[in-house]
C-alpha cells in the first residue's frame, strides 16, 4: 500500500495532465486511495471473521 | 456578526457538549455504554482531525497542492497494522492496567520511573505549543466571525481565557472522575465522538456550497483555476525532493496516528474491546477521506474568489460563506471548527495530566520520605487534586503560550513540528512489543537523542528566525562549525526541513536504541517485561503474572491499597482475584506473591507503573531475583498456562463425551423400554385367544359327556380363536418387518383407481348383508401410482374392514379418491361411533391401548393402523384421522405419485 | 351346598365368557353373566352375587373401577372379587388387590386350578 502512494509509482501520475477536467496526480490519489479504504474493509471484514471461526473451533 | 451571538452559540454548543457526556455518564449509570461501540470507537480516533485539518489544510494545499493529504494517506496506511501493532498495544495495555503512552513506555522497560518522566516532558513539550494552536484557532475564527476581517497574530481576545476556563471545567468534571486512570472516561469520550460528527458535517456543508453554490461543481473549479498560473502549477507536487517530502509526511502521520498522547488515549486506553479495531479499521480511513474531498475545492475556490485580497488562506472555509453573506452557515463551519479544536484539546489535557501527575508529580512525591510516611485515605483526594491541577496547569500554559510565545513563532508547521516529536517514540515502543533484547537504556537513550536533534533542527530554527537568539546559528552553524547546522545537519541539503528532521532525529535515535539495547546488561525486572510484552498472547492469562518474591504483609498491603481505592473496592478486587485464583486469603498474615503482584497492577492503574513499584516495595521486604530464576518463573508461568490450556481442552472434550454417553444410554434405554413394552403388549395379546383355546379344549377333554351340539360349539371357537392367533402373529412379524427396514419395496406402476374400485366391488357385497350403504366418488381417469401394490392394497383393506367392523346397519361408508397434484389421496369416511380427539393419534401406535390404559380398543388387533402408517410413511405419504366421538370416523391418506425414480427409493432408504 | 352360590362372570371376549360360563354352571353355580362394564354394573344394581369374576381390560368400564364399587358398596359387603386378567405385570396384579380383590388369577388359566380356587375362597 505504501508502495502505492511512494517514489516511483507515485511520479508516474505527478504530471499536469488532465483526465476531463480532473488533474491526473488528484483522480490517482483519489482512486488509490479508495482502493485502500477497500482493501482494509474486505480484509478486516472477511478474513477476521473466518480466523475467529477457526478460534472457536479449536 | 455580534460578538454576543457567537458568545451564545459557542456556549450553547458547550453546553449541548457538556449534555452529551453527562448522557452518556448516565446511561452508563443504567449499565449501557455508549462508547461500548465500533462506531463510537472509529469516531473518537478522529479526534485525529484538528482545528489544523479543519482550517490549516486548505492553507497548505493553497501553497503545497495535494502534500497535505499524506497527513491522512499515513493514517490509512497505518490501520492496515491496527491489528498487528495497535491490538498487540492494546492487549499489553489492559493486562498491565497502563494509563497512558509514558506509562507503556516504562512499564516495558523495567517500570523505570525516570524513562517515564522523560517521556511525558517530552510529550509536554511537543504537545503544549499544539495545544495552543488549537486555542489560536478558536480565537482567529471568532475574530473573523465577529470582525469580518483579519486581524493580525497579536489579536489578543478574553474570549479565549473563557473558553479555555470552560474547557478546563469540562474536562475536569468528566476527566477526573475517578483516580484509577485506566477506566473509561465514558462521557469525554462520547463528546469526542459526538465533535467528530459535528465538524465532518460542517466541513461538508462548507465544501458543498463552496463547489455547487459559488461554483459549478468540481470541474468548473478546476478548469478555472487552469487558467491561473499559480494554481496551476498546484496539479502537480514541484520542488526538489518532492518524493521525499512527500514520503516523510506519511511515515510521520503513520507514526503520530498511533503515537500522540490524544491517540494513544482515545486508541488504547479508552478502548473497551479489542474487536471495535475490525470496524475502525476502514471507518477511520473512511472518514478521513471524507473530510478531505472538498479541501481542493476550497483551496481554489477561496483563491479564486479573493484573488486579490488579504486574506489568510487558513481561513477560507470561514472567509468564504461570510463573502457570500450566508451568517447561518458561517456559524455551522465556525462550530465545526470550535468542535475539531475542542475535541483535541479535551483528550490531549487528560493525556498528558495523566502522565504529569501519575510520571512527574507522584514519583517525586513518593520519593519522599515524610510524604510516604504520611500516606493515609486522603491521598486519593490528593491524586485527584494533582490531576486537576495538572489540568488547569497544562491549559493555562497553553493559553499563555498561545498568547505570549506564539506570537514569535510562525505557527503554520506546529503540527508537524508535533509529529516528529512524538515519532521518537516510535523505536522504543515498536521495538519494545517486538524485540526482547531492547532495554531500558536503549529507549532511554534513543528517546533522548531523537529529541535533542528534534529540537536542534525544528525547534532551534525557528526561535531563531523569531530573533530570539543569533540567527547566524542557523545560516553557518554554531561555532561557524558548517556541518552543525541546524537545518543541514552534516551537509545534507536539499530537504524540507521536516524530513531533514525526521531523517536524522530517526536515525540517531534507531541507533542509539539498537546500540544500547545490544550492550547493556538487562536487570530481570526488563527481562520479565520484556517477555510479557512481546508474548503477550502467551502470557495474557491473569494469575501468571507473579515474579515477585519476598516478605509481604497482608495488613500492609491491603492498608495501601485500601489507601488509593477506598476500603470497598480494595477489599472486593482483591476478594475477586484470590477467588479466582484459589488462593485463601488471611488478613493477619502474610501474603501471597501473586496478591503482591495483583496489587502493584491495581496500583498503577492508579498512580502509573514506576510509583506503583515504589509504592508496593515500601511495604514489603522484596529479594532480588537472578535472571536465571526469572526465566525459571517465565518458563514455568507459561508451561502452567499452555497445561491450563491443554486441561480446559481435555474437560471440554470430557464434558461432550459424557454428555453423549448419556444421550445414548438414555436414548438405549428408552429403546429398551419400548421394545419391552412391545413385548409386553404382543404377549398381552397373544394370552387372549390362548386363554379361550386352552379352556374350551380342557372342557372338551374333562367333558366326553358333551352334546354334540355344545362340542361343536367349543371347537368352533377354538379354531377362530386359533386363526385369530395366527393372524396376529403374522401381523406383528409384518409390522417388525416393516419397521426394521428388511421388508424392501417392491415398486411398480399400477392404476390407484383400478385398485380401489375393485375392493370397492369386493366389499360390496359384504356390505348389503350388513345392510350398510357403501359408495364410492372417484375421477373417470387411470391414476397411475408408483407403488408396492399388495401394500397400498392391505392398507386400503384395513381401512374399509375396520369401517365395516364400527359402522351399525344401516350406517353409510364413503370412499372417496382424488388426484392432488403431486399426490393422491383415499379418504374412507363411515358413520361409527368415532374417535375421541386425544386419541387421533394415538391409534397409529402399536398396542395404543396399552399406554397405562385399562379400557380396550374395541376389536381387532391394535397393529392394523400401526401397519397401515408404517407402509403410508415408507411410500412418503401421510395418513391421519378426522372424527369426532358419536360422528363417524373419516381415515385419509396421501400417497406422492413421483415418478417411477429416485425420490422414492431414497425415502425407503431413510426409513430404513 | 345348600343353596347354590350366585357367581358374576364379566368378560368382553366371548369365547372365554363362553368357556367360563359353561366351567361355572357345570361346577353348580347360579351363573349370571356381562360382555363389559356397563352390563356388569346393571346387573349388580339388581343382583347380589357371592363372587365376581372380573377382567380387567374392557371397552367401557374397566374391572378395577367396577371392583371399587363393589367394594364401596353396602349392598355388597359380602361379595367377593376374583379378577381373571392377561395383565401379568407384578404392579396391576398388586393394583387389584390393593382395591380389595380376595383373588388374582391371570390368563391363560387352568379350568382345575379356577374351580378349585373359587371354591376354596368361598369355604
Amino acid at each position: 500500500m505504501l508502495l502505492a502512494f511512494c517514489y516511483p509509482i507515485f511520479t508516474i501520475f505527478n504530471k499536469p495532465k488532465f483526465v476531463g477536467n480532473i488533474p491526473l496526480l488528484y483522480l490517482y490519489v483519489v482512486i488509490s486511495w479508495l482502493l485502500a479504504i477497500i482493501l482494509l474493509l474486505v480484509s478486516s471484514e472477511i478474513k477476521p471473521s473466518k480466523k475467529l471461526q477457526k478460534g472457536k473451533d479449536e | 456578526m455580534s460578538n454576543s451571538i457567537i458568545i451564545i452559540c459557542s456556549l450553547l454548543y458547550l453546553m449541548l457538549l457538556f449534555g452529551v457526556a453527562y448522557y452518556a455518564e448516565h446511561q452508563l449509570k443504567k449499565g449501557k455504554s455508549i462508547i461500548n461501540n465500533a462506531y463510537v470507537y472509529a469516531l473518537s480516533l478522529c479526534v485525529y482531525c484538528t482545528a489544523w485539518t479543519y482550517y490549516g489544510s486548505v492553507g497548505r494545499a493553497t501553497t503545497n497542492g495535494i502534500s497535505f493529504l499524506t497527513i491522512y494517506i499515513g493514517p490509512t496506511i497505518m490501520a492496515a497494522l491496527f491489528f498487528p501493532v495497535l491490538r498487540k498495544i492494546i492487549r499489553i495495555t489492559k493486562a498491565q492496567r497502563i494509563n497512558s503512552i509514558a506509562d507503556f513506555i516504562s512499564t516495558r522497560y523495567g517500570k523505570n520511573a525516570s524513562l517515564a518522566a522523560v517521556v511525558s516532558v517530552f510529550c509536554i513539550i511537543g504537545v503544549l505549543p499544539y495545544i495552543a494552536l488549537q486555542l489560536k484557532a478558536i480565537a482567529i475564527s471568532f475574530d473573523i466571525l465577529t470582525k469580518n476581517a483579519i486581524s493580525g497574530n497579536n489579536f489578543f481576545s478574553d474570549n479565549t481565557l473563557y473558553f479555555t476556563v470552560f474547557l478546563a471545567v469540562f474536562i475536569i468534571i468528566f476527566g477526573t472522575r475517578s483516580v484509577d486512570a485506566t477506566e473509561k472516561h465514558e462521557g469525554l469520550v462520547a463528546a469526542v465522538a459526538f465533535e467528530s460528527v459535528i465538524k465532518l458535517v460542517a466541513f461538508l456543508v462548507a465544501g458543498v456550497f463552496v463547489t455547487y453554490g459559488i461554483f459549478n461543481g468540481f470541474n468548473d473549479i478546476f478548469l478555472k483555476a487552469n487558467q491561473i498560473d499559480e494554481l496551476k502549477k498546484l496539479f502537480t507536487l514541484n520542488g526538489d525532493n518532492v518524493n521525499a517530502g512527500w514520503f516523510s509526511g506519511i511515515l510521520l502521520s503513520m507514526m503520530a496516528v498511533l503515537f500522540l498522547p490524544r491517540q494513544f488515549q482515545v486508541g488504547v486506553i479508552e478502548n473497551v474491546n479489542e474487536k471495535h479495531l475490525k470496524k475502525a479499521v476502514w471507518l477511520f480511513p473512511i472518514y478521513l477521506f471524507v473530510i478531505n474531498i472538498f479541501v481542493i475545492p476550497i483551496a481554489f475556490g477561496g483563491k479564486l474568489v479573493f484573488q486579490n485580497m488579504p486574506i489568510d488562506a487558513d481561513t477560507f472555509v470561514l472567509a468564504l460563506p461570510l463573502h457570500f453573506n450566508k451568517p447561518l452557515l458561517s456559524m455551522l463551519v465556525f462550530l465545526g471548527g470550535f468542535s475539531a479544536a475542542t475535541s483535541m484539546i479535551i483528550v490531549e489535557t487528560i493525556a498528558l495530566s495523566t502522565m504529569v501527575s501519575n510520571n512527574l508529580v507522584m514519583p517525586f512525591l513518593f520519593r519522599q520520605q515524610n510524604f510516604k510516611t504520611s500516606i493515609d485515605k486522603s491521598i486519593r483526594r490528593t491524586i485527584l487534586y494533582i490531576r486537576r491541577f495538572s489540568i488547569i496547569l497544562i491549559l493555562l500554559f497553553a493559553y499563555l503560550y498561545d498568547q505570549y510565545v506564539a506570537q514569535y513563532f510562525s505557527l503554520v508547521s506546529i503540527g508537524l513540528i508535533s509529529f516528529a516529536g512524538v515519532a521518537q517514540f516510535a523505536p522504543a515502543i515498536i521495538g519494545g512489543i517486538y524485540w526482547k533484547t531492547a532495554s531500558k537504556n536503549g529507549a532511554l537513550v534513543g528517546i533522548i537523542v531523537g529529541f535533542f536533534i528534534w529540537f536542534y533542527t525544528l525547534i532551534l530554527p525557528s526561535i531563531a528566525q523569531a530573533h530570539l537568539i543569533n540567527e547566524s546559528i542557523i545560516s553557518n552553524g554554531p561555532f561557524n562549525i558548517w556541518w552543525l547546522k541546524p537545518q543541514s545537519l552534516f551537509g545534507l541539503e536539499g530537504f524540507d526541513s521536516i524530513t531533514h528532521a525526521l531523517f536524522w532525529s530517526m536515525f540517531f535515535n534507531c541507533t542509539a536504541y539498537f546500540v544500547f539495547s545490544v550492550y547493556s546488561k538487562l536487570i530481570p525486572q526488563e527481562v520479565y517485561q520484556a517477555e510479557i510484552f512481546v508474548d503477550i498472547d502467551k502470557y495474557n492469562s491473569p494469575g501468571s503474572d507473579s515474579i515477585w518474591r519476598g516478605t509481604a504483609y497482608m495488613p500492609d498491603l491491603f492498608s495501601l491499597l485500601e489507601n488509593f481505592l477506598g476500603k470497598e473496592r480494595a477489599n472486593n478486587l482483591i476478594q475477586n482475584y484470590a477467588h479466582r485464583h484459589k488462593i485463601a486469603i488471611d488478613f493477619g498474615s502474610k501474603a501471597d506473591p501473586r496478591i503482591v503482584s495483583f496489587s502493584e497492577k491495581i496500583l498503577a492503574g492508579v498512580i502509573g507503573s514506576a510509583s506503583a513499584r515504589i509504592m508496593v516495595s515500601s511495604v514489603t521486604k522484596e529479594e532480588e531475583l537472578s535472571l536465571n530464576e526469572v526465566f525459571k518463573i517465565l518458563h514455568e508461568s507459561q508451561q502452567m498456562i499452555e497445561l491450563n490450556k491443554e486441561l480446559r481442552k481435555k474437560s471440554i472434550e470430557l464434558t461432550k463425551a459424557t454428555e453423549q454417553l448419556r444421550e445414548a444410554n438414555l436414548q438405549l434405554k428408552t429403546m429398551d423400554e419400548l421394545k419391552d413394552e412391545f413385548l409386553y403388549t404382543v404377549t398381552h395379546e397373544l394370552r387372549t385367544p390362548l386363554t379361550s383355546i386352552r379352556s374350551l379344549t380342557e372342557i372338551v377333554h374333562d367333558n366326553p359327556d358333551l352334546v354334540d351340539e355344545e362340542r361343536e360349539k367349543f371347537l368352533g371357537a377354538v379354531v377362530k380363536e386359533t386363526e385369530r392367533l395366527s393372524h396376529l402373529i403374522t401381523k406383528v412379524l409384518n409390522l417388525e418387518k416393516y419397521e426394521s427396514g428388511k421388508q424392501k419395496l417392491n415398486l411398480t406402476s399400477f392404476d390407484m383407481n383400478l385398485l380401489v374400485k375393485d375392493l370397492y366391488t369386493s366389499y360390496k357385497l359384504v356390505a348389503n348383508e350388513k345392510a350398510i350403504n357403501l359408495t364410492i366418488t372417484q375421477p373417470n381417469s387411470m391414476l397411475l401410482l408408483h407403488a408396492d401394490k399388495d401394500l397400498v392394497q392391505q392398507v386400503l383393506v384395513n381401512l374399509i374392514s375396520n369401517a365395516m367392523k364400527f359402522t351399525p346397519e344401516q350406517g353409510k361408508i364413503h370412499i372417496v379418491i382424488s388426484d392432488l397434484q403431486n399426490e393422491i389421496q383415499v379418504s374412507i369416511m363411515d358413520t361409527g361411533k368415532g374417535i375421541a380427539k386425544e386419541l387421533h393419534e394415538l391409534i397409529f401406535d402399536k398396542f395404543f391401548q396399552a399406554k397405562n390404559q385399562t379400557i380396550k380398543k374395541p376389536v381387532g388387533t391394535g397393529l392394523g393402523l400401526a401397519i397401515c402408517k408404517k407402509i403410508i410413511e415408507m411410500h412418503g405419504g401421510k395418513i391421519w384421522v378426522e372424527s369426532e366421538i358419536e360422528k363417524g370416523a373419516c381415515f385419509t391418506f396421501t400417497i406422492p405419485n413421483f415418478e417411477p425414480g429416485n425420490t422414492l427409493i431414497e425415502h425407503n432408504e431413510s426409513s430404513i | 351346598m345348600s343353596q347354590a352360590y350366585k357367581i358374576l362372570v364379566v368378560d368382553d371376549d366371548p369365547y372365554i365368557l363362553m368357556s367360563l360360563e359353561f366351567l361355572m354352571r357345570k361346577n353348580g353355580f347360579d351363573v349370571i353373566i356381562a360382555r363389559n362394564g356397563t352390563e356388569t354394573l346393571e346387573l349388580l344394581e339388581e343382583n347380589v352375587p357371592d363372587v365376581v369374576l372380573l377382567d380387567i381390560m374392557m371397552p367401557d368400564v374397566d374391572g378395577y373401577a367396577i371392583c371399587k364399587h363393589i367394594k364401596s358398596s353396602i349392598k355388597h359387603k359380602e361379595c367377593k372379587v376374583v379378577f381373571i386378567s392377561a395383565k401379568s405385570k407384578e404392579a396391576d396384579i398388586q393394583k387389584g388387590y390393593d382395591l380389595g380383590a380376595e383373588l388374582y388369577i391371570t390368563k391363560p388359566f387352568s379350568n382345575k386350578d379356577i374351580v378349585n380356587k373359587i371354591t376354596a375362597l368361598l369355604d
